[in-house]
């Protein structure tokens, strides 16, 4: 006989998947502090002119994905994670007037703080989306170039993630991703800390 | 790499490797101080030096699918 709870759909968070992303999407509201040191290590000076204070300030990034896409006018670059904005801003100017940056973040504050940062520099041909890694806010094929910026580490199913990124680029699209990698685990107390997974 | 090739990405490579150490990230707000004593704590001193590095991945979806 089939028990009535076992036609139902099983909606618990079994692997703290969803606890995990609340978790960074709070710390991540919670950010206090200038990243400008960040910045000054990651992009070149000229480039840094470029951009808003605020931007470079909200930097938290790990690489520059931006200068290894090889970015050409008028492609349409979505980045994902977009934060305060730096890496958007940045490729936008890249793809110039005819191309396109699409910024996704997870929190509609990060969204807004970005688009006011691309506002001061008078950059427009950028759109701003809430969406997540695991269900990228696009179409199939909508895209000629992922990039990303120290946020792939924080997803709980990065296989499910890259699926993704590679649903929304259009054939011979390509990805440019910089993330942390540990090539030995770190002690069992660090692995288990929130700060250590949101870091 | 394992989960690129897996979507279907080829061309990968892995470029501008950087090493971090706790200084490093000791620049990230999101490293809290007490995580950061942490470290100092259980980690060994050259691993301190290289907790962790960077990398930029870049892959290509092919051109007919």
């Amino acid at each position: 006989m089939t028990h009535p709870h076992d036609l139902e759909p099983r909606s618990e968070d079994l692997l703290g998947q969803e606890a995990l992303k609340a978790s960074v999407r709070e710390r991540y509201r919670g950010i206090i502090g200038d990243a400008t040191s960040i910045a000054s290590v990651l992009y070149s000076p000229e480039e840094l002119q470029r951009l808003p204070a605020a931007a470079v300030e909200a930097a938290l990034g790990v690489g520059h994905p931006t200068r290894w896409a090889t970015l050409r006018p008028g492609e349409v670059v979505v980045d994902l994670g977009s934060g305060g904005g730096i890496d958007t801003i940045l490729a936008a100017q890249h793809v110039g007037p005819e191309g396109r940056a699409i910024g996704v973040d997870t929190l509609p504050e990060m969204l807004e703080r970005a688009a006011a940062n691309a506002a001061v520099v008078g950059v427009t041909n950028i759109e701003w989306r809430r969406g997540e890694l695991e269900k990228i806010p696009l179409s199939d094929a909508s895209v000629d170039v992922v990039i990303s910026n120290g946020v792939l580490n924080l997803s709980p199913r990065k296989g499910r993630a890259i699926a993704e990124m590679y649903r929304v680029l259009r054939p011979g699209g390509r990805i440019s991703i910089a993330d942390i990698v540990l090539d030995e685990d770190l002690p069992p107390e660090i692995m288990i800390d929130p700060d250590a997974w949101a870091g | 790499m394992q989960k690129l090739r897996r979507a279907g990405f080829q061309d990968i490579s892995a470029l501008d490797e950087r090493i971090f150490g706790i200084d490093d990230l000791m620049r990230y707000p999101l490293f809290t101080p007490s995580l950061i004593a942490n470290m100092r704590r259980l980690l060994t001193p050259a691993r301190q030096d290289a907790v962790a590095r960077s990398v930029v991945f870049v892959a290509t979806k092919p051109a007919a699918v």
